[in-house]
């Protein structure tokens, strides 16, 4: 034994346990993430569970979410008894005020396990899921009761408005987006002319011309919106029986999709489970965000994470090339080194105050004031936006880029530098033709922990532009296509807000792991890209290494 | 070994000053041949002015041995010889050494044509062991220009002549002494004088053959690596014909 | 000139070297540098005369390798470092303020110790000078590539492979073609500082052959720890100890027979 101590085994021992701890919590995240975000995708099964309480009978239809053991209590005696609880998804919320059903099993009468027969469930626009049977279908002027290819038809329709839908929301967003923008700049020529005092009548004329042409454009756009909504409307709607025996109808307009879970095979399923992951990745969400997709979140979180990358790299390298190559060994230069070291260990909130007061009030402040004083007392970069929570992110990730840029210059050998002065170069054409180019794969590294912590923060963003629901993306197809200005929406504070914020938790719960799992899959996927291109340079600088 | 082997070196420098130093030997050798061939013709035509000559051409053999040390010490010093480049450094230094001395023989054996020359009354082919010395003088031509052959080409085939031929050398002189002892016990004092120098010439010619093997000692060492010094004429005839089955 | 050359001492009963017959490049007089306050080396004198190969030998830290970089002013790198005394190529004053540090280290080229090509390719490495002097033709690089390359008697080897990275070749071929690209911009004088130290002795004896070559065309000196390469290569060898220069006159007579008492202690291995 004291052998076996002497050779170390136990200390080899300790280190492959820590290593199998930090694996098994590794894949057990990431398991977990998946498994719960995932089942957010899956069709489930619908029930029918009757219940029996004190005679009083009553049918459930829904999806069995959760369960677990709790206590009733017999009104009676007293007397507290643990009693396994079932949580059904019930849905129609229009109809009962809630989605969710706790359910104890001391009145169930029979099993949770009987599938619904024929059930259809319906997602629509407004109020969540509706599960019921279908008792018929009014389509255009046709009324249609119980036929075979009953739910085929609906389907066209169905496919049918969302073609609709989609036409309106083109034109709502980017046709009359864009004469709303252009009458936006109009109205700031004028105040800008006004401001300069050159506002003549000529140009009065010609901007009220202009906005003219743009008003009978917009017109012609509500025209047209005012057709499809009719078109809409003539969609007809269908009629279903929920539990209960109460009948719904429901405009077809309204429905984003329906389907009949227990009646798919897998292969039907799976192909389901694709589409909700494609809708889930590209349409935005709705009923605050606790339900459809997390486009403009993701779109919000990537642009911002690579103008952060933008932004860090030429400040961190330019530091980190003075403080190595020229700064002077000394007290200054220690100072500065500690400073940031413990810039890296500051609270990333402070960050977010620091970014709300420096860049928003008084930068921002500053370049409304000489560039955009024609639109106040609108902001336009006075206000938490894009470029402000860039660069607070940039902020906050400059002393992981400087430190593994100085630790990247601080290994390119001397030889390699003489042999570039012996030949005559000064010293900042060695540095930028031999040194920094070698230095690349830690600049590299730099950027990917950088990446790794800007796009998992979110404290500070909340204070400098991200909010819950942007009516715009940062980037779009209208010039300048990347709006530095734009408030943006942003997966890690999506999380939060469903997770903390939302009126409904239990039916956003799902949502809040699918949201996680793309969060990390958005960063791994950023990561995998950095390290590949850092592995690239890697191998081409990988002889200089012995 | 092919003597192009001094010439296939990375370094050209290093090719150049083995050269050199070959180049320098064979010179050395052809003056020496050159001294011998005097020799036997100064004491032919009792020639004092080819005898003079010999002896300034051992003056320049003196240089030729002084340089070719110099440029040994130069490839030692500047290019640290090894193997094949070692022996032939080493062996070039004895070879010099011993052409040195053949050098001075045959200046020592012309003095017989000096002391002739200066008396008319007694011709040097009436001398007791004349046409021994004669035969010597012969053998030791051919045995050294034998020698510089096989230098030359680095191929110690002809070497067993030699050593045959030392033999040889042996016995005449063995002959010669012989014969000068009659002629001591028989004729006059007159002739004492002259008799007592052609002594002197016959051990010089026989030292000059002895030489000649040493330097085919040398050869033998830069060819074969064999230090083959100090052995009976046998031993080492058997060593050459050994050497020369395995070659072919 | 004859003058200098026969006062080229630092013992007194020292050598005198003879260089009457060479026509000078550098001349280096009375050289003092200053590590801090710490003397690395003490009064040198020295000749060096034109397309001669000038070894310096010496145990280390003997300031060898320091003089060695005070002829291109490479310790002007080190800020600590302080040099006093006159140095002159072809008469110009190396240490003069006028002087331009970067058209002094083109017309005196350095190859290191470890051969240190560019992470480029082998074709960049060589016109890497010539760019820097804003040479952007490509004929002109073309025909400076080729005509280094050889001169470096690389270009049989790597004439099909120009746009191949530097680092794959070998060690030897790293090293010639650190030489090519000193030699590219054709200086005056070649400086290498223990250029053979990292390679095996194959690619040793093509590096010496090669700098018996290239003495046709520059000026060469060479620092070297190993007493047999100075021996080999160079015309005049130079022994150095603690910071002073101990003897320097030809090598065949520095290796034959040297005059001070320490030199021959060192180059015959009796040095303690």
């Amino acid at each position: 034994m004291k052998e076996w101590f002497n050779k170390g085994e136990h200390w080899i021992w300790m280190s492959s346990a820590m290593v199998s701890i930090s694996v098994v919590l590794v894949i057990g995240l990431m398991g977990m993430i998946t498994y719960k975000g995932g089942i957010h995708f899956w069709p489930h099964a619908v029930y029918e569970v009757h219940l029996d309480q004190n005679g009083q009978k009553e049918t459930i239809v829904g999806e069995l979410h959760d369960e677990k053991t709790g206590h009733a209590t017999d009104p009676i005696s007293g007397v507290e008894t643990p009693v396994d609880q079932y949580l059904f998804k019930v849905g129609n919320r229009d109809v009962y005020g809630i989605d969710f059903r706790w359910v104890n099993s001391n009145v169930l009468d029979g099993g949770v396990d009987k599938l619904s027969k024929d059930v259809l469930v319906v997602e629509r626009y407004e109020y969540g899921n509706v599960y019921g049977h279908l008792i018929s279908a009014k389509l255009g002027e046709k009324t249609l009761n119980n036929q075979n290819d009953l739910l085929a038809l609906i389907n066209q329709q169905v496919d049918k408005s969302t073609e609709i839908r989609s036409q309106i929301r083109h034109i709502e967003k980017i046709e009359i987006g864009k004469v709303n923008y252009e009458i936006e700049q109009l109205r700031f020529e004028e105040k800008k002319l006004r401001l300069k005092n050159e506002f003549t009548p000529e140009d009065a004329a010609r901007i009220d011309e202009e906005r003219s042409l743009l008003q009978t454009q917009f017109k012609e756009f509500q025209k047209q919106t005012a057709v499809l909504y009719k078109q809409l409307n003539g969609f007809g709607s269908i009629t279903v029986e929920i539990s209960g025996g109460q009948k719904l109808t429901i405009p077809l307009k309204k429905i984003v999709s329906l389907w009949q879970p227990n009646n798919m095979n897998f292969i039907e399923k799976i192909g389901f489970f694709g589409h909700s992951v494609k809708s889930f990745l590209l349409d935005d969400p709705r009923e605050a965000n606790t339900e459809g997709g997390v486009f403009p979140a993701m779109i919000g979180t990537i642009t911002m994470v690579l103008l952060m990358t933008i932004f860090v790299t030429p400040m961190g390298v330019i530091a980190a090339i003075y403080m190595s190559e020229y700064a002077k060994d000394g007290f200054m230069l220690r100072i500065v080194r500690i400073s940031i070291n413990n810039l890296a260990g500051v609270p990333s909130i402070v960050f977010g105050i620091f970014g709300l007061g420096f860049f928003v009030y008084i930068l921002g402040g500053s370049i409304d004031e000489l560039f955009y004083d024609y639109a106040l007392p609108s902001p336009t970069f006075g206000t938490p936006g894009l470029l402000w929570a860039a660069l607070t992110m940039a902020l906050l990730t400059l002393p992981v880029v400087i430190v593994s840029t100085e630790e990247g210059l601080s290994r390119i050998p001397r030889s390699l530098r003489e042999g570039g002065l012996a030949l005559g170069a000064t010293k900042f054409e060695t540095i930028m033709k031999i040194v920094l180019p070698m230095a690349t794969p830690a600049i590299m590294t730099g950027l990917i922990l950088a990446i790794a912590r800007a796009a998992g923060e979110v404290a500070p963003l909340m204070l400098v532009g991200v909010v819950k629901l942007a009516p715009e993306l940062p980037v779009d197809s209208i010039a300048p296509f990347l709006h530095l200005d734009r408030k943006f929406m942003h997966l890690g504070f999506h999380i939060y807000d469903v997770g903390f914020q939302s009126p409904n938790v239990e039916a956003s719960q799902p949502l809040l792991y699918a949201t996680s799992l793309l969060l990390v899959i958005i960063i791994v996927g950023l990561n995998i890209g950095a390290i590949s291109i850092r592995n690239r340079l890697r191998e081409k600088y990988k002889a200089l290494e012995h | 070994m092919e003597q192009t082997e001094f010439k296939s070196h990375i370094s050209q420098r290093y090719n150049a000053s083995l050269e050199d130093l070959f180049n320098q030997v064979l010179e050395m050798g052809g003056l020496v041949e050159k001294q011998l061939e005097n020799a036997v013709e100064a004491i032919k035509c009792e020639d004092k002015s080819l005898a003079k000559k010999i002896k300034q051409l051992d003056r320049i053999v003196n240089k030729e041995e002084v340089e070719i040390d110099r440029l040994c010490a130069s490839v030692f010093a500047r290019q640290q010889p090894t193997a094949s480049d070692l022996r032939l450094v080493v062996s070039a230094i004895r070879i010099a050494v011993d052409l040195e001395r053949i050098g001075d023989e045959a200046v020592n054996a012309s003095k017989l044509a000096i002391k002739m020359s200066k008396t008319d009354e007694v011709p040097c082919n009436t001398l007791p062991a004349y046409d021994y010395l004669m035969q010597i003088l012969d053998f030791d031509r051919a045995m050294l220009q034998k020698v510089l052959t096989s230098f030359a080409e680095l191929d110690i085939n002809g070497l067993s002549d030699i050593i045959e031929y030392e033999d040889q050398v042996s016995a005449i002189k063995a002959k010669a002494l012989v014969e000068i002892q009659q002629s001591l016990n028989n004729n006059s004092d007159a002739l004492a004088e002259y008799i007592m120098q052609m002594i002197v010439s016959i051990r010089s010619a026989e030292r000059v053959s002895a030489h000649i093997v040493n330097v085919c000692e040398s050869i033998i060492y830069l060819v074969e690596g064999e230090h083959v010094r100090n052995v009976n004429s046998e031993k080492l005839n058997d060593f050459l014909n050994k050497a020369e089955e395995d070659k072919s | 000139m004859s003058e200098k050359g026969l006062s080229i001492s630092v013992d007194r009963e020292s050598q005198s070297l003879s260089l009457e017959s060479e026509k000078i490049s550098i001349e280096v007089e009375n050289l003092d540098l200053y590590y801090g306050a710490k003397q690395a080396l003490n009064k040198i004198n020295m000749l060096i005369p034109e397309n001669r190969v000038t070894a310096f030998i010496g145990p280390s830290g003997c300031g060898k390798s320091t003089l060695l970089r005070c002829f291109n002013r490479m310790n002007d790198l080190i800020d600590i470092v302080r040099v006093e005394g006159k140095m002159t190529l072809h008469g110009d004053d190396i240490y003069s303020k006028s002087m331009d540090i970067s058209a002094l280290r083109r017309s005196v080229g350095m190859v290191f110790q470890k051969p240190n090509p560019f992470p480029k390719s082998i074709y960049e490495n060589v016109c890497y000078g010539l760019r820097l002097q804003g040479i952007t033709n490509k004929n002109t690089l073309d025909e400076a590539v080729e005509w280094a390359l050889k001169g470096a008697g690389l270009w049989e080897e790597v004439k099909d492979r120009l746009d191949e990275n530097a680092l794959g070749m070998s060690g030897g071929q790293q090293q010639r073609l650190c030489i090519a690209r000193a030699i590219a911009i054709k200086p005056k004088v070649l400086l290498l500082d223990e250029p053979t130290s990292a390679l095996d002795p194959i690619s040793t004896l093509a590096i010496e052959e090669l700098i018996f070559e290239l003495k046709k065309d520059f000026t060469i000196l060479i620092v070297t720890h190993n007493m047999q390469q100075a021996a080999r290569v160079s015309d005049y060898t130079a022994f150095m100890y603690m910071g002073d220069l101990i003897e320097y006159t030809d090598t065949d007579s520095l290796f034959t027979n040297p005059q001070v008492k320490r030199t021959e202690d060192y180059i015959t291995g009796r040095y303690g």
